[in-house]
């Protein structure tokens, strides 16, 4: 029995090659889409799963209000809430603190590299993650505060083939660390990313505060006990910043450090979820469309197995089969492709991902059972409704299949084009966003600006170097700040201003610049004057605010005005330091030369690499123990999006294939109306129709179905990019043209596509087609 | 075919014996067969009061001009398609009474189809064509090889057996239809017009065989616009506008 459904089916796939090359193209796109954006899925969610107490680890984290109406969420915390939390909590086992100080440089005998990757953590972080130990062990990894465990990939960049046990690596060139563990290179889909873990105690050596309840420096993670209820504990420690620290406004809660990852792109996973649903769906739309269009001649092969005594759930199953085989051989197809794209996905994705069938036997599973999924759903169609015809019906001939079939197979191919539309409307959308920001006004000069980092004991000669580095060719003006306008991680909660009294809190950011900050940048005042070196107040005493700050905090007239112990003496106006998701935030600028960490160095047109060779050159023989380290600010900026702009790609690439999909479905549909109208073609041209008028008569038959998708497509897209719009402070307005366009685009492929099976059919000669009646 | 059912009206029950002849029972009894389709308001009558009785071993021809209702009183016997009012009673069953599935088995046991038109599988040999109704039933490899070759040989197309349906002549392809239609050694054969679609010195081939199975027992109707068809069977039945007539 099987293998005559078997022969049958295959014989059915070879007969009818267009309509097999389409139902198998077009569910292996979809399929190999759908495998792409499960594995892509599986990775996302498969974040700090592999920490033995993954389930038990939870992250503190923060959240502020302030007067002026503005929220925060952030997770570091001061260096007293661990023990704390310790010793005040039965539910909590064991808690540690995390820091990464990013700038150091890292000596090992002559070998010295700039590293960003230097942890401080209490030793109990390697109890409570599971990292791999290859030397040394979890539980004495950080024996004393000069140990040092470095992961595998530092082991052989500072040590090759050395054991490096025992090593001693320099940091900055005063503290001396020896190496007590080696871990295996930190998982990609881990949270947190390092290559050295120094003790907590040795953080002060660093200048960090390492007791105390005022600075907020360190990531903060608790194990909690087997049986703690993590919500009810959220409660209970949400105030304890406030009982040791009056001035606080801080919340505290627990997060699940495996959602940690995901917090801020769980959108993302949703959308590319239901986007590889959809493709699949696409397809298996198109399996359904053929089939049920062949139906004809199926349901004389459905009567006659009735009639030499097949059930009708035999019939079923056939069906079934059938449409399970086709998929599975799409399947296969399917493999081949994940197999050819899987690099150029990850580049597009960012991503490590391998597939490998072999290895696991869970993605097998899920194949197969999407694959069977898959041909359960596109076989349904033909499967119930073929089924349950009777043979008396469909032998005496006047069989056919009807109208309902028909309106429902174009109800099918709306459908496909209600997501292409929708896709394409994502794709412009998304694409004019990320060209709106990085095209939008900064506030600032980001061009021709190269961001130089001072690592190691740099920044203490953050002002030979500056001097010395502006005499080069070339150089327009030189600033040293604590951090690039990318994104500023410092900020004070402000309680009082002006007049002294407390006025609220507000949030302000802190920026610390030398004098030469706002030429550098070509940033404007609005009132008063940047700091300046005429000034001998200016070195402590004196702050620039921006205007945002002004108005957070209510002033008429800043001028003279007191803030962060530090009087106004100007303000600028306002320009984004960070990502344009948020509006510009209140910031404050001191000078304060320990803090600097950066050099802006504008550069004036002409030869760049030279000019970046001569820099270099004057900087190794200032500061020959510290690597030259520089990228380009507009590049940096840039990178803020990254994100976005790789979403936005995916989607591009999502909205190809499903375009792909739903014109190889309506150029079957097309043949097979186009075939199946071959009489009334015929009789239409005996009667005097021209070519033009009948190709039109098929291409409107579709046009009208790709119109009514763009309907259904139109208001779908809208709120989905709404959402999505509403993470950008600084966003385009979705436009009516772009809407009108996508629908357009849907609408000249899908005459394309249908053009020429039209064209086809109306220059066939009457004659042919009319002779065989 | 749901309105037919919808329509259908709880045949009462018959208290009358069926009546015998010689002893045995028919093997088909009609009482009182109407077939009707709802047309606008009213309805259209496609057979009306249909009686009839058929003995195990005749051959029954069953002729009148298109329209009169032939293939559809074929179909109600062979329980493709149901009456809307009367009875049917089939080898002692009350066919009538039967469910779609129960019915099914009935004929899928007894009864072979052959049809004007051929009717074979397209994507199938005429082997692979022929073994069908042999897998429906359930019966095992090697017996069903053996009823196939057994069968292929009493039809004289062992030659044509890996060939497709569309490779053969349309006298073979009727051939390999009756040969399906008795493979299975039913009990009754219905025959929709088989030799329509042939020229005659094939049709004669066809009704050679058909003659041929009946003297070995099988019971025959066919349905048939030839009056030199009809004598090979050994009793006519006239229908006109759905009613059973005794002369055209």
């Amino acid at each position: 029995m099987f293998r005559n459904y078997l022969v049958v089916a295959l014989r059915n796939l070879l007969r009818h090659k267009g309509y097999s090359f389409i139902n198998i193209a077009g569910l292996a796109v979809g399929m190999a889409c759908f495998i792409l954006i499960v594995l892509w899925v599986r990775d996302e969610l498969s974040y700090d799963e592999f920490h033995l107490n993954a389930e038990r680890l939870y992250l503190v984290t923060d959240y502020e209000k302030y007067a002026d109406g503005d929220e925060l969420t952030f997770s570091v915390n001061p260096p007293d809430l661990a023990p704390t939390l310790i010793s005040e909590y039965p539910e909590i086992v064991d808690a540690c603190r995390h820091r990464i100080r990013p700038g150091r440089v890292i000596r090992h005998e002559d070998r010295f590299f700039g590293e960003d990757g230097l942890a401080f953590a209490d030793p109990s972080f390697f109890t409570m993650f599971t990292f791999r130990f290859i030397e040394g062990e979890p539980s004495r990894a950080l024996p004393s505060p000069n140990s040092i465990v470095i992961t595998q990939r530092m082991a052989t960049k500072y040590f090759g083939d050395e054991n490096p046990m025992g090593k001693t690596l320099q940091v900055d060139g005063r503290v001396n660390f020896n190496v007590t563990g080696v871990i295996e290179n930190v998982p990609r889909n881990s949270h947190v990313e390092f290559d050295f873990v120094a003790p907590f105690s040795a953080a002060k050596e660093f200048d960090m505060a390492v007791d105390g309840w005022h600075s907020y420096a360190y990531r903060t993670y608790v194990l909690l006990a087997e049986n703690a209820n993590p919500g009810e504990l959220s409660g209970k420690i949400s105030g304890i910043i406030k009982r040791h620290d009056e001035e606080a406004i801080v919340k505290l809660s627990l997060q699940p450090v495996t959602d940690i990852h995901l917090s801020e792109d769980m959108s993302s996973i949703y959308l590319f979820s239901i986007i590889a649903a959809f493709i699949l769906l696409t397809a298996c739309i198109n399996y359904m469309n053929l089939a049920t269009a062949r139906a004809g001649k199926r349901g004389k092969e459905v009567g006659l197995r009735k009639v030499v005594g097949a059930s009708r759930k035999e019939i079923v199953l056939q069906f079934f089969g059938e449409s399970i085989l086709v998929s599975l051989v799409a399947l296969c197809f399917s493999l081949l492709l994940v197999e050819i794209f899987l690099p150029l996905f990850n580049d597009l994705s960012a991503k490590q991902l391998s597939f490998s069938l072999l290895r696991n036997g869970s993605v097998i599973l899920v194949l197969l059972g999407t694959a069977v999924a898959t041909g359960t759903i596109s076989g349904s169609y033909p499967a119930l409704f073929l089924s349950a015809l009777t043979p008396a019906s469909v032998l005496k001939g006047s069989w056919r299949s009807g109208s309902r079939e028909a309106v429902l197979r174009r109800l099918l191919v709306s459908s496909q084009f209600v997501l292409s539309i929708a896709l394409i409307i994502g794709t412009v959308v998304i694409g004019r966003q990320i060209h709106f920001i990085r095209n939008q006004k900064l506030g600032f000069d980001k061009e021709q600006v190269l961001c130089v980092n001072l690592k190691g004991d740099t920044p203490r000669k953050s002002e030979l170097l500056k001097n010395e580095l502006s005499k080069t060719e070339g150089v327009a003006s030189i600033s040293a700040v604590s951090g690039p306008p990318t994104g500023l991680h410092m900020s004070t909660l402000v309680q009082e201003w002006g007049d002294g009294q407390v006025q609220g809190d507000i949030l302000i950011y802190r920026l610390f610049a030398d004098y030469d900050f706002a030429r550098t940048l070509g940033i404007h005042m609005a009132q008063g004057r940047f700091l300046s070196q005429k000034f001998i107040s200016d070195t402590s005493r004196s702050v620039v605010i921006n205007e945002a700050a002004v108005r957070a905090m209510g002033m008429e007239s800043p001028l003279g005005k007191q803030v962060l112990d530090a009087t106004i003496v100007g303000v600028v106006e306002d320009f984004n330091f960070s990502s344009l998701r948020s509006e510009i935030k209140p910031l404050a600028i001191h000078y304060r030369p320990d803090t600097f960490r950066y050099l802006l160095v504008k550069m004036k047109p002409g030869d760049i690499s030279h000019l970046i060779g001569s820099l270099e050159a004057t900087w190794t023989k200032l500061v020959p123990g510290a690597p030259f380290e520089y990228q380009f600010l507009d590049e940096k900026i840039d990178r803020l999006y990254r994100t976005d702009q790789r979403i936005g790609k995916i989607i591009n690439s999502f909205t190809v294939l499903a375009l792909f999909i739903a014109c190889l479905g309506l150029f079957g549909m097309a043949s097979f109306s186009a075939e199946q109208r071959t009489k009334e073609i015929g009789i239409r041209k005996v009667l005097g129709a021209t070519v033009p008028q009948i190709a039109s008569l098929l291409i409107k038959e579709f046009g009208k179905w790709v119109l009514l998708a763009n309907l259904i497509a139109w208001p779908l897209a809208y709120f989905t990019m709404n959402r999505m719009l509403e993470v950008y402070a600084y966003r385009i307005s979705l436009d009516v043209w772009i809407f009108l366009a996508a629908g357009a685009a849907a609408l000249i492929l899908a005459v394309a596509t249908v053009s020429y099976q039209s064209i086809k059919a109306a220059l066939t000669n009457p004659m042919e087609t009319l002779r065989y009646e | 075919m749901s309105e037919q059912k919808l329509h259908a009206k709880k045949p009462e029950k018959s208290s009358e014996e069926p009546s015998a002849r010689n002893g045995v029972a028919p093997m088909i009894k009609t009482t009182n067969i109407t077939k009707w389709y709802p047309s606008g308001f009213g309805r259209a009558f496609v057979l009306r009061n249909i009686n009839l009785e058929v003995n195990e071993g005749e051959f029954i021809t069953i002729m009148g001009p298109s329209g009169a209702g032939k293939t559809t009183l074929l179909n109600i016997i062979g329980m493709l398609d149901e009456a809307s009012e009367g009875e049917y009673r089939f080898l002692d069953q009350e066919a009538h009474e039967l469910n779609e599935r129960k019915r099914a088995q009935l004929y899928k046991q007894h009864i072979g189809f052959i049809f004007q038109n051929y009717h074979l599988i397209d994507d199938l040999t005429v082997y692979e064509n022929l073994e069908t109704p042999l897998l429906y039933k359930k019966i095992k490899g090697a017996e069903r090889k053996s009823m196939v070759c057994d069968t292929l040989d009493r039809f004289q197309i062992v030659g044509k057996k890996d060939l497709f349906p569309s490779q053969l002549s349309g006298g073979q392809q009727q051939l390999v239809g009756v040969a399906r239609a008795v493979i299975a050694k039913p009990r009754l054969l219905l025959s929709d017009e088989p030799t329509g679609n042939l020229h005659s010195s094939q049709g004669e081939e066809i009704m050679q065989v058909l003659s041929k199975l009946n003297k070995e027992g099988t019971t025959i109707i066919q349905v048939t616009h030839s009056e030199r068809n009809a004598s090979y069977g050994n009793r006519i039945i006239y229908l006109k506008d759905g009613w059973i007539v005794d002369k055209l």
